[in-house]
């Protein structure tokens, strides 16, 4: 327990390691480390798109170093002016020039004393009473016995070196908190948000939605700050904590956060103070509006809370149906969801930058009035969010450096949930003839970018926003499904859900997820991952040749002519590996007298040649049969017959004519 | 005589359509000749992506998105020639109709059923005075952009700015309609400038196209009418279509036998709606108010 330690002076090393006492947060067990935690007093000025706020943050250093020094991410000052490294690699963002530029501004930074300043020698070393620490996250201490530590902030560029970057803030602290140590950290400060809005956040008109709003502190993993700027494409890394966050807004304004709300207090100028409290969770964001159509449901044991424009209210049944399958398929699939609300959001029309964005037990999505019923962006961006609550929320790996881990993960999920909400076919777009699943949406984006980049970059690091998309989207997703088809869905499922287990308010890597995948199959993926992590090689295997002739009759010296009561064919195929990405592979062998014939190739050399003797024709030879291997960008050439048909070609061009057809009459008189 | 009522001209029209079976043949054989030469180019991509190979086994059927993704990754290269050749394809069916237009006109202007002589002679005569009218029609195609611009001024005013949120599709499903619609009435304005136009061969481009104004001005309940009557016919044919296809074979000759009732029917409607409107005008310009008499008797023109 954290009692009374003594550090011994700089010159003592041996750092002691105290196993934390189950911490003293007033709110339920704790299912997760609880390293940052905050209480939040904010005020929202909706005139002036102002956030006024006192917080609290209680930080505890798990780690078995001491820190001496804090660092935080300071979202909204990618929003400040057109130099931040944010806007820089994304200008676009920043138009109009004349609108309302976000920004967080600290008016005070207060720490505790971790020493008591008694200092005594002992055997000629200094020796140093440190506080006991009674840290008690309902019982903050009062402004005035904190340290003034105002002065001591600067910001820090460790990405880029834009010295017009303030997303990170460095706060030395006056004395080193050690190893086990926990530290109130209390901010004053004014939070402005973009309007029009900027990724994820801002106001729009009388919508106002806040993420990224407060300081946030970073991640202390092995000795260091993981204190990343905030960049184009990246998203977030936080630890858990507990989150009580009173939110006062105008009386007629509905609000919507994370976590679970008290009934609203009134003050005396008529605004109303909302109460949320949310545990094990590493972030907290909210909304608030006097539009919102509020629609209310327990879906099993979780609350839901739909946040709905009043022109989309024909939609509440479509935004439940989904929202109702996410909740039930995704603890299917993923295990169980441990909180008991969410909060889905609506964004303002002009405010479209806020949707489709993941928060914890909050999520965005967005839609159209009157949207065809066959058009499922919504529905597949509300499970897309949902998913999230998985990856990155409770399976908290980092998105700045690994932003395949959630974004890959969450997209697998969403297919996965997608098709058995709405079938195999069409999940995605199902409009007379033309019939899209994710997988093709997810096919497509790799065939056109997938070689841009290898998977695994920091999120600012790949070539283009497709490239980024690709590798932390699509790829991912469909390397997953190849998986998944290879070793059956059950085998798979496992994997997930063991990853998710021994994951959840973690912070793994891909290593991790990796090392399950291997025990869990009982078989090696290190290579399959190493080449879809590490080179940009596309996976491309092809049938290039199928032959099949009558065994001719042997003749010469010493040579028994062979007796053939059946006629027997000697065939080849030949088959290349057109890509530098290595798979085994199966391939089907097909013959006249309708028998087929399974064969494997390693898939390691570029090519590979099968010979062999049947008695009846073979007709055409196709690896990968059963299209498990979705990472394979050309399925065209997957198969090949020995000679050409033109059924397909014929039903296809039958089913166009009638296209054509009605097309030229538009010019008819 | 007696002015006929829409729905008399329209009878006289489809009790009069048996006489005109080689003019519906031949406009339909224009539209199946064009379809065959566009969808032939079609089907050697489709043949040299799905000859060799397997993939037109993928589940979901060739029209899944799987397919898509294969279609225009591995025939992405003549993608741009067969985009060239529907260009062209429909250019010069667009210029085969025009020239059509003038023999459909002659005859149903005549009233005596089938007539090649006639027919071919006035496609000659016409073709260039109606490339000319058709250019003159032209700068109309400037009223598009105009009534969307209105229509979402209009939409403003009532819903405010955000309208495009507040309707939603509806907004997107009003400003397709009036684009579609402004399209189609054009087409109607040049054919009855063309029916004018040989009614009156003597008529300018310009001449005729101010006579087709006048007379939708003049006649405007009557014209409307017959526009919506025709357009009931039409959304009905595509209906029955809609209705039939799933019933009809995926693919394969028998739907693109089947096919070919629905657009023979769309021919002869084509060809009715030229009748009524010639019949709608020959009467217009038959009432009291036109001094008859005095012309020449133009049929010998052509
Ligand atoms: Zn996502």
């Amino acid at each position: 327990m954290i009692g009374r330690f003594t550090l011994l002076g700089v010159t003592m090393l041996g750092w002691f390691f105290v196993a934390l006492p189950a911490l003293t947060l007033n709110a339920g067990e704790a299912l997760s480390p609880r390293i940052a935690n905050y209480r939040i007093e904010a005020r929202l000025t909706p005139e002036t798109r102002t956030i006024s706020a006192r917080q609290y943050l209680l930080w505890h250093n798990q780690s078995r170093v001491a820190v001496d020094e804090l660092q935080f991410h300071l979202y909204l000052n990618a929003f400040r002016h057109t130099q931040t490294t944010f806007l820089k690699e994304r200008p676009s963002s920043a138009r109009p020039y004349d609108r309302v530029w976000g920004g967080v501004d600290l008016k005070t930074i207060k720490v505790q004393k971790t020493r008591t300043g008694v200092q005594e020698e002992v055997n000629g070393a200094v020796r140093e009473h440190i506080r006991a620490d009674h840290n008690r996250f309902d019982a903050p201490p009062t402004p005035e016995t904190l340290l003034d530590v105002t002065d001591r902030q600067s910001f820090i560029r460790p990405d880029d070196g834009n010295i017009h970057d303030q997303t990170v803030l460095r706060l030395p602290l006056p004395e080193l908190l050690p190893a086990g140590a926990s530290i109130w950290v209390y901010f004053e400060f004014e939070a402005t948000l973009p309007d029009p809005p900027i990724a994820r956040t801002g106001a729009a008109a009388d919508y106002f939605f806040a993420g990224q709003w407060f300081p946030k502190i970073g991640v202390w993993q092995n000795g260091a700050w993981n204190c990343h700027q905030f960049h184009r494409y990246s998203e977030f890394f936080a630890d858990f904590g507990v989150y009580d966050v009173a939110l006062t807004v105008p009386a007629n304004y509905h609000v919507g956060a994370t976590g679970r709300a008290a009934a609203p207090s009134q003050d005396q100028a008529g605004n109303l103070t909302y109460h949320f409290q949310a545990e094990d969770v590493h972030d907290f964001a909210w909304t608030a509006s006097p539009d919102f159509v509020v629609h209310e449901e327990d879906v099993d044991q979780v609350h839901v809370r739909l946040l709905i424009q009043p022109q989309h209210r024909e939609q509440i049944e479509r935004h439940m149906v989904a929202a109702r399958h996410a909740l039930r398929a995704g603890p299917e699939l993923l295990g169980p969801y441990p909180y008991d609300t969410l909060t889905i959001v609506d964004p303002h029309p002009e405010a479209g930058e806020t949707g489709g964005m993941e928060y914890p037990t909050l999520i965005t999505v967005g839609t159209k009035r009157g949207l065809p019923k066959g058009v499922r962006v919504m529905e597949a961006t509300l499970i897309h969010e949902f998913a999230h609550q998985y990856f990155y929320h409770l399976v908290a790996s980092n998105e700045f450096e690994e932003s395949w881990l959630d974004e890959g993960f969450t997209s697998y999920a969403e297919m996965r949930m997608m098709h058995s909400l709405f079938g195999d076919t069409a999940p995605m777009l199902d409009l007379f003839d033309l019939k899209v699943s994710d997988q093709h949406m997810n096919r497509a984006q790799l065939i056109a970018n997938g070689s841009i980049d290898a998977m695994a970059k920091k999120s600012w690091e790949y070539k283009s926003y497709s490239s980024y998309g690709v590798n932390s989207y699509a790829k991912p997703a469909l390397a997953l499904t190849t998986l998944e088809r290879v070793l059956g869905r059950d085998t798979f499922d496992k994997i997930l859900r063991t990853y998710v287990k021994q994951y959840r308010f973690k912070h793994p890597t891909a290593a991790d997820f990796i090392v399950v995948a291997n025990v869990v199959s009982g078989r090696n993926f290190n290579e399959f991952f190493d080449q879809l992590m590490n080179d940009n090689g596309a996976l491309d295997y092809a049938v290039t040749d199928v032959r099949s002739q009558p065994k001719p009759a042997v003749h010469g010296k010493g040579l028994e002519p062979e007796k053939q009561d059946n006629p027997v064919y000697v065939n080849r195929v030949e088959l290349r590996r057109l890509g530098t990405f290595r798979f085994p592979v199966e391939i089907e062998l097909r013959f006249a007298d309708g028998s087929t014939k399974q064969e494997q190739w390693d898939g390691r050399d570029s090519w590979h040649r099968l010979e062999f003797e049947s008695t009846a024709k073979l007709e055409s030879a196709h690896i990968d049969p059963d299209y498990k291997i979705l990472l394979d960008i050309n399925f065209t050439n997957n198969s090949r017959r020995r000679t050409a048909d033109s059924d397909g070609a014929d039903r296809l061009a039958s089913r166009w004519l009638g296209r054509w057809q009605w097309l030229l009459e538009a010019l008819a008189l | 005589m007696n002015k006929p009522t829409v729905i008399q001209a329209v009878g006289r029209a489809f009790s009069q359509i048996r006489r005109y079976r080689m003019t519906i043949g031949l406009l339909f054989l224009l539209n199946l000749a064009t379809s065959l030469t566009i969808t032939h180019l079609f089907r050697v991509v489709f043949q040299s992506h799905a000859g060799d190979s397997h993939i037109d086994e993928l589940p979901g059927g060739l029209f899944n998105g799987h397919h898509l993704v294969e279609l225009t990754q591995s025939e992405a290269s003549a993608f741009g020639v067969l985009t060239v050749a529907v260009v062209i394809g429909f250019a010069l069916f667009g210029a085969a109709q025009l020239f059509l237009a003038g023999g459909v006109a002659a005859q149903v202007h005549l009233d005596k059923g089938d007539n090649p002589r006639v027919f071919w002679r006035a496609c000659g005569f016409f073709f260039p005075r109606f490339i000319r009218l058709a250019l003159w029609t032209a700068p109309l195609l400037a009223l598009i952009p105009i009534a969307v611009v209105s229509l979402r001024g209009v939409l403003t005013l009532i819903y405010g700015t955000n309208f495009d949120d507040q309707l939603g599709m509806t907004a997107v499903y009003l400003q397709m309609l009036l684009v579609v619609g402004l399209l189609l009435l054009l087409k109607q304005l040049f054919a009855l400038a063309r029916l004018q136009m040989v009614r009156k061969p003597a008529r300018s481009g310009l001449q005729s196209l101010v006579a087709a104004v006048m007379f939708c001005i003049q006649k405007l309940p009557t014209i409307a009418t017959c526009l919506f009557l025709f357009t009931l016919m039409y959304v009905l044919l595509g209906f029955t279509w809609i209705e039939c296809r799933a019933l009809l074979p995926e693919h394969g000759l028998l739907l693109v036998l089947m096919h070919q009732v629905w657009i023979l029917g769309k021919k002869t409607l084509d060809v009715a709606l030229t009748h009524t409107e010639c019949s709608l005008l020959e009467h217009h310009a038959a009432t009291p108010q036109v001094r008859p008499g005095g012309m020449p008797p133009m049929r010998r023109i052509y």
